[in-house]
C-alpha cells in the first residue's frame, strides 16, 4: 500500500478517531489516577487538566493557521529542513511506539486478569497484535471508518455504565471539597493535561482532512467530547467510590461495572464492559500503531507502509515484554506518559509551529524585498 | 484490483480459521460440567490450621431436577436428592483451602456463583479484614455476595440450610436476604462492607444469623419468653425467635464492626431503626401499644416516605447530628377497636414517640457501647472540612463517641385498610 495521502475522510470519522485515542484511558486507569492526584477533588483536577489542554490546543491551532493542510512533519521541514523533519518524525514515532507498547502490555495483562487467567500473556497479546496488523493492512480509511461505526456503541456502553452505578452514588463522597488541596489540584491537574497527548495525532491528520477550518472543527469537537467524557468519568467514579477505596482497583471502571445490579436477573454487566473496553483499546492500539508506522515511513521517505507493518508488530510485541510486571507498566504510565506527555504533544509541537512560522515570515520578507 | 480482492479474502479466511481454532480450545476454555460451584462460603477459626473454610457446593442436577427424584447429587435421607453438599477444610487461607478441596472434589472449584459468605462470630470478633481483602482481590467472587455473621459455626450453619420452598439454594439466598420487605436485618453486600471498612466516615455491618433448633411447639415456652415478654417482635436473638420450622436457619439483626472486628450486635428492631436512619428502610409492620389500652396493640405498616434529612454541626470538636425522619403508616390492626381512624393523630404521636425512642437508643448504643459509626454520619461531618488533611487530622472515629443526636420523627397515618371506622365489639 502506498502512502495514503490521497485518502480523505469526514469530520465525524476524525472526531471519533481522536476522541477514542484520548478516552480509552477512562477504561484503563484515568479515574483512579484523578483520585490518586487529588482524592475527593479528583474531578476538579480533571477540569483543570481539560482547561490546560484547551488553552494549549487553542494556541497550537492559532499557530497552525498559516499551514493549511500540511502535517507536522511537513511543518517541521519548513522550520528546519530535512534534519528537523527527521527529528520530529523520530520524536512522534517514538512517542506513539511507547504508547502502543505500554497500552498493549497493560491491556493484555488486564484481559488476562479479568477474563483469561490461564492463558499465557504472549497468547493474549498476539491476538491483539494480529488485529492491529490486519487493520493496518486494510489501511487508514478502513480504520477511521470502523471508528465511526464502533464508537457510538462504545459511547452507549459507557453511558450505560455511568448510569448503572447511579444507586451507588453519594454526593458526600465529594467531601472534603478541595481534596488533597488546591496546590495538588492545580499542579497535578496541569501535568495530567498529558492525558490529551494523543491530540498530537491531530497534526498528522491535515493531509487526510483538508483545510484549516476542518482541522479546527475536528480538534475542538474531539477535545470537547473527550473532556466531557474524562471529567464525567472522574466525577461518577468519585461519587460511586468513597475515598480512599477509589485508589484500590487497578481497572476502576471494570470494578464499578461489577457493582451494577438491578434485581435478581440484571447482573454481571461486566460482560458488556469487556466488550466495550476491548473494542476501545483495540481501536486505540490500531490507531497509534498505524500512525507510528505512517510517521516512520513518511520521515524515512518510504513509499509503501505495508512492508513495515510486520516488522513493527514484532518490535512492539518484543518491547511489550520489557517491563517486568504489571506494576512496572503502571509506574511507567503514571510517572512518564501522563506526566510528561504534554511536553511532546503541546510544547514540542508548539515549538515546531513557532519555528516554522518565523521561518515562513522571514522567507516572505526576503521574497518581498 | 484482483490482487487486492484475493488478499482480503485470504486474510479474512485466515483470521476466521485462527479464531475458530484458538478460541474453541484456548487455555481458558472450561466445560461448565467440569466446574463445581460453591453457593456459600463459611469462614471460622480453624483448629488444624488458621482458618476453617466450609463450602456449600451446588449439585446442579438435583437443583435442575427440582431437588427430588433420581436426579442424583448425593441422595438425601428423606429419599430426595440433596441440592447441595457441604465440605469443610482447615487451611492457612481461603485460596489454599480451595486448592486443598480440589484434591477431593473431582471438579474445579469456581466461586463465580457464590451468593453468601458466612463468618462465625468467633472469627468476626477476632478480625476478618485479611479475608475480606482476599475476597475483594479475587476475580471470581461477586461483589454483591451477602455477608453474614453466624452465631453458630458456619459448617454447622450451612448443614442446616435446607430450603423448603426452593429447590435452588442460590435462589433461596437471594430471596431470603435480598428482599425489601423484611427489615429485621439489612441487605448487606460484600462490596458495601468492603467500602465501609476502608473509609474513615463509616463502619461496616453484617447480617446476623443463627440456627433455631426448636423442634416442637413445646419448646416455645422455654425460648426465653421471660426475657422477651411484652416486647416488640424484633428484639429476639436469631436462635431465640419463637418459631418452629423445618427451616432451621434464621436471620435477625446485625453484627456491628469497628476496625475490622465485630464489636456487638443490633437486634431486629434496632436494625429497623438503623435502616430508617440510613434511608435503606422500605416498609414493615410495627406493633405499638394502644394509646388508651396499653395491653392491646395497634399494628401499622410503616414505610419511609422520603430519605432521612441529616444535618451535622461541629461545636467545640463535637458533632451534633439532627435527624429528621418522614414516615407514613397504614393501620393494619386496632385490637382495642377504638376509633383511631377518626383521630389518627393520637396514634401518630404515640408511634412517632416510640420510634424516636428506639432510634435514639440504637444511636446511643453505637456511640457508647460500640463506638462505631455504622450509620455513616461521618460523611456529613467531613463536609465541614475543606481539605482531606484537615479531615484526617480531626480523626472522626475518635470523636464519634462524643456525638450528640437530635432525632425527630414525622409520622402521618394515611390509610386504614378495608375498615374505615372501628365499630367496637361486644366484649
Amino acid at each position: 500500500m502506498q502512502m495514503e495521502n490521497k485518502i480523505r475522510f469526514g469530520s465525524f470519522e476524525a472526531v471519533t478517531f481522536i476522541s477514542n485515542l484520548i478516552c480509552t484511558k477512562i477504561f484503563l486507569y484515568y479515574t483512579r489516577l484523578t483520585v490518586e492526584d487529588a482524592a475527593t477533588a479528583g474531578w476538579i483536577s480533571s477540569i483543570v487538566s481539560g482547561l490546560a489542554a484547551f488553552l494549549m490546543l487553542t494556541v497550537l491551532l492559532k499557530m497552525y493557521k498559516k499551514f493549511d493542510d500540511k502535517d507536522i512533519l511537513d511543518i517541521a521541514e519548513i522550520a528546519g529542513g530535512k534534519f528537523l523533519k527527521i527529528v520530529t518524525g523520530a520524536v512522534i514515532t517514538f512517542s506513539l511506539f511507547v504508547l502502543t507498547v505500554v497500552v498493549i502490555r497493560k491491556f493484555s495483562e488486564d484481559m488476562k486478569i479479568v477474563s483469561l487467567p490461564s492463558s499465557p500473556l504472549s497468547y493474549v497479546m498476539s491476538f491483539f497484535l494480529v488485529g492491529i496488523a490486519v487493520a493496518c493492512f486494510f489501511g487508514l480509511e478502513a480504520i477511521v471508518r470502523f471508528h465511526a461505526i464502533v464508537i457510538p456503541f462504545i459511547i452507549a456502553g459507557y453511558v450505560f455504565i455511568m448510569l448503572g452505578v447511579t444507586p451507588q452514588m453519594d454526593i458526600t463522597n465529594l467531601m472534603p471539597f478541595w481534596g488533597t488541596g488546591i496546590d495538588d489540584i492545580l499542579s497535578k491537574g496541569f501535568l495530567r493535561s498529558s492525558v490529551y497527548c494523543e491530540l498530537l495525532v491531530l497534526f498528522l491528520l491535515p493531509p487526510f482532512l483538508g483545510g484549516y477550518k476542518k482541522i479546527t472543527r475536528v480538534g475542538y469537537t474531539a477535545f470537547a467530547l473527550s473532556a466531557i467524557s474524562l471529567i464525567t468519568s472522574s466525577l461518577v467514579y468519585i461519587l460511586a467510590n468513597p475515598y480512599p477505596s477509589g485508589m484500590e482497583p487497578f481497572l476502576p471502571i471494570y470494578n464499578m461495572t461489577r457493582l451494577i445490579a438491578f434485581g435478581r436477573f440484571f447482573q454481571r454487566i461486566e460482560a458488556l464492559f469487556v466488550f466495550t473496553w476491548a473494542m476501545a483499546a483495540l481501536l486505540y492500539l490500531t490507531s497509534t500503531f498505524y500512525f507510528m508506522v505512517y510517521t516512520f515511513a513518511k520521515t524515512a521517505g518510504l513509499k509503501y507502509i505495508r512492508p513495515l507493518v510486520l516488522p513493527f508488530a514484532v518490535i512492539v510485541f518484543s518491547a511489550a515484554f520489557i517491563p517486568g510486571s504489571l506494576m512496572e507498566v503502571i509506574r511507567i504510565e503514571k510517572n512518564y506518559i501522563v506526566t510528561v506527555g504534554w511536553i511532546v504533544a503541546f510544547v514540542y509541537t508548539g515549538l515546531i509551529l513557532a519555528a516554522a512560522s518565523i521561518r515562513k515570515s522571514v522567507r516572505k520578507e526576503k521574497c518581498s524585498k | 484490483m484482483k490482487y487486492r480482492k484475493m488478499s482480503v479474502k485470504t486474510v479474512t479466511v485466515l483470521i476466521l480459521l485462527l479464531i475458530a481454532v484458538s478460541v474453541s480450545g484456548c487455555y481458558d476454555q472450561r466445560e461448565i460440567d467440569d466446574l463445581a460451584y460453591p453457593l456459600a462460603v463459611g469462614l471460622d477459626i480453624g483448629e488444624a490450621n488458621i482458618l476453617r473454610m466450609t463450602l456449600q457446593l451446588a449439585a446442579p442436577l438435583a437443583i435442575g431436577g427440582g431437588g427430588g427424584g433420581e436426579s442424583g447429587g448425593g441422595g438425601g435421607s428423606s429419599g430426595t436428592a440433596e441440592t447441595s453438599s457441604i465440605i469443610t477444610v482447615d487451611t492457612p487461607s481461603i485460596y489454599s483451602g480451595l486448592d486443598m478441596i480440589n484434591n477431593i472434589v473431582s471438579k474445579e472449584i469456581n466461586l463465580s456463583h457464590a451468593k453468601v459468605i458466612v463468618i462465625s462470630r468467633a472469627l468476626a470478633e477476632k478480625g476478618i479484614m485479611e479475608y475480606i481483602q482476599a475476597i475483594q482481590r479475587g476475580r471470581e467472587f461477586r461483589p454483591n455476595m451477602f455477608i453474614l455473621v453466624s452465631e453458630d459455626p458456619p459448617d454447622e450453619y450451612l448443614e442446616h440450610i435446607k430450603p423448603i420452598l426452593e429447590s435452588n439454594p442460590s435462589k433461596y439466598y437471594e430471596l431470603l436476604l435480598g428482599k425489601d420487605y423484611a427489615s429485621f436485618f439489612e441487605d448487606m453486600r460484600m462490596s458495601d462492607f468492603h467500602l465501609a471498612s476502608e473509609t474513615d466516615f463509616r463502619e461496616p455491618t453484617a447480617i446476623l444469623t443463627g440456627i433455631n433448633k426448636k423442634e416442637s411447639v413445646d419448646e416455645l415456652a422455654e425460648s426465653g419468653n421471660k426475657e422477651y415478654a411484652g416486647k416488640l417482635e424484633g428484639v429476639y436473638k436469631p436462635a431465640d425467635i419463637p418459631i418452629v420450622s423445618k427451616q432451621k436457619n434464621v436471620v435477625m439483626g446485625m453484627a456491628v464492626f469497628r476496625n475490622g472486628r465485630m464489636v456487638g450486635t443490633l437486634n431486629g428492631v434496632e436494625s429497623k431503626c438503623f435502616q430508617m436512619v440510613t434511608g435503606r428502610y422500605e416498609h414493615s409492620y410495627w406493633a405499638f401499644p394502644d394509646a388508651y389500652a396499653p395491653d392491646k396493640m395497634v399494628v401499622m405498616d410503616i414505610l419511609q416516605r422520603n430519605r432521612p434529612s441529616v444535618k451535622a454541626v461541629l461545636k467545640d470538636g463535637k458533632a451534633l447530628i439532627d435527624i429528621m425522619l418522614d414516615l407514613e403508616g397504614d393501620f393494619t390492626s386496632i385490637q382495642s377497636t377504638y376509633d383511631y381512624e377518626s383521630y389518627p393523630d393520637i396514634m401518630e404521636r404515640k408511634a412517632s414517640e416510640i420510634i424516636k425512642n428506639e432510634i435514639t437508643t440504637m444511636l446511643k448504643k453505637t456511640t457508647d457501647e460500640f463506638n462505631s459509626d455504622i450509620c455513616g454520619f461521618g460523611r456529613y461531618v467531613k463536609g465541614k472540612f475543606m481539605t482531606l488533611e484537615d479531615w484526617e487530622k480531626f480523626n472522626w472515629p475518635e470523636h464519634y463517641s462524643d456525638t450528640e443526636f437530635n432525632v425527630q420523627v414525622k409520622m402521618k397515618i394515611r390509610r386504614t385498610g378495608l375498615i374505615i371506622r372501628s365499630m367496637g365489639h361486644k366484649d
